[in-house]
């Protein structure tokens, strides 16, 4: 870790960098949203909502990492990113349903290597092409 | 659909955590080198599975702003969502994520 003052620049652009990408993420998925609600909404709220989530990811990445301290782990894991959405019931089952799905799609690909018989994964659950 | 990709998120919980750790050294570090020498030049990791649920995590926030601004706006009469119908949403989205 550099501390010194080119370190800190070097961090400056390097969080620039990854919040104009997050940005970019962030707006398509509020007007994608939008569209299909056929709501239209003003450039300022866009704006607004971009940053707030920003925030909200931020304070996300300080919470999982004190959960995962607090269970002595040094790796971040599912279960802290639950705890982290515990607020809310609706939040947190859905993740749940998110998190058995992505363990389901684990299980086909082990039974596939373990048999040598190949098994179409389900559509549904194949998130692994569903992210832009 | 749209959506945050976990690499991004990746990066991003890095370089947060690098942020937090260059405080903490500037404060802490005088008076707690054991701590320090122990395990905190470790750098934390987030295993795939947790950036892909905290990926969907603030894609629910996205969507759950996005829903409540627009259902306020309606409720109002009014055909676009403007600042005063985000404002009215937020208190209540910030307290349940």
């Amino acid at each position: 870790m550099n501390f010194g003052e080119e370190g800190f620049l070097a961090q400056q652009s390097k969080e620039e960098k990854i919040k104009k990408k997050f940005r970019v993420a962030c707006i398509q998925l509020i007007e994608e949203t939008a569209q299909r609600q056929s709501t239209e909404i003003v450039d300022t709220v866009v704006n607004a909502l971009a940053e707030a989530t920003f925030s909200q990811s931020r304070i996300l990445a300080k919470d999982v990492l004190q959960f995962a301290k607090h269970a002595k782990r040094a790796s971040v894991s599912e279960a802290d990113v639950l705890l982290a959405a515990r607020r809310n019931a609706d939040v947190q089952s859905a993740l749940m349903q998110l998190q058995q799905k992505g363990g389901e799609n684990q299980c086909m690909k082990r039974r596939r290597k373990d048999k040598g018989k190949y098994i179409e994964p389900d559509e549904e659950t194949d998130f692994a092409t569903k992210e832009i | 659909m749209a959506g945050f990709k976990p690499e991004l998120l990746g990066e991003l919980f890095k370089l947060v955590w690098e942020q937090q750790a260059q405080s903490e050294y500037e404060t802490v570090l005088c008076l707690d080198e054991e701590n320090d020498k122990r395990g905190n030049a470790r750098t934390p990791t987030a295993s795939k599975e947790a950036l892909r649920l905290s990926a969907e995590l603030l894609k629910l926030f996205v969507m759950e702003a996005v829903d409540r601004a627009s259902a306020c706006a309606k409720a109002q009469g009014d055909d676009q969502v403007e600042a005063s119908h985000f404002e009215r949403i937020l208190p209540q989205l910030l307290l349940d994520f």
